[in-house]
């Protein structure tokens, strides 16, 4: 998380979770993250990763710039690799 | 019978202009009787260019202004929405992730603290935010 940061750069959780379960999460795992409560699901759908069966995001990491653009995007699979995004993030930080 | 008409012409002429406050002030039942005739100023005088048109034009014209403004009136509000917030206000719904180089949508949620969150708060202070969506906490990724 370190090295996200050191690259200017915050990283968010976003899922259908009440806040009281993401609580629960960071402080098991310790996370030093905001996670947000997208329980209605109308971010997710405006992102295009909302699951209208099981009512819950699906697997998506964005890279947004300081314009509001997204630069970069990974969707799908069971878990995605942060060291990608982290990647990613480099590249874009070096031709800034 | 043309100095007839013409007789009758001028009466019709004198009878309004003659009308608004000299030898009748004062006298109501008189101002009274005169009054529907003042009213149909418009009726009366046909020869006259008439008035109608007149208030017909100055109701398209008015129209014509509102609707101007109607127009330009929402230009002022968009730029001061740009200068607010580079990201997407209203975004519609999509089936697939927003692939890159599109806008983000703002994006306006508690955290797990009941702290508010807004995307385009915290793109003032970071050069970039990474959004992980994931389906449920206690799952990894």
């Amino acid at each position: 998380m370190a090295k996200f940061t050191a690259l200017d750069a915050e990283v968010i959780g976003i899922s259908a979770d009440a806040p009281e379960r993401n609580l629960a999460w960071t402080k098991e795992l310790n996370l030093p993250v905001r996670l947000l409560s997208d329980s209605a699901g109308q971010v997710g759908r405006r992102y295009g990763v909302w699951d209208d069966l099981w009512s819950i995001e699906r697997r998506a990491t964005f890279i947004v710039d300081r314009q509001g653009t997204v630069r970069w995007m990974e969707s799908g699979g069971l878990c995605i690799d942060p060291s990608r995004a982290l990647d990613a993030l480099t590249g874009l930080a070096k031709s800034r | 019978m043309t100095p007839r008409v013409g007789r009758s012409g001028g009466q019709r002429r004198a009878g309004p202009s003659a009308a608004p406050g000299t030898r009748l002030e004062g006298r109501v039942g008189s101002r009274l009787r005169r009054l529907p005739t003042e009213l149909n100023l418009c009726a009366t005088r046909r020869y006259a260019r008439p008035c109608p048109p007149l208030t017909v034009a100055a109701l398209r014209a008015l129209t014509l202004c509102l609707a101007v403004l109607a127009i330009i009136a929402p230009t002022p509000a968009t730029a001061s929405q740009a200068a607010e917030g580079i990201l997407l206000a209203q975004a519609a719904e999509r089936k697939a992730p927003i692939p890159a180089g599109e806008v983000a949508p703002e994006i306006k949620l508690a955290d797990q603290h009941g702290k508010a969150f807004a995307l385009g708060e915290v793109l003032k202070q970071r050069a970039f935010v990474v959004l992980a969506f994931y389906p449920k906490a206690f799952t990894g990724g």
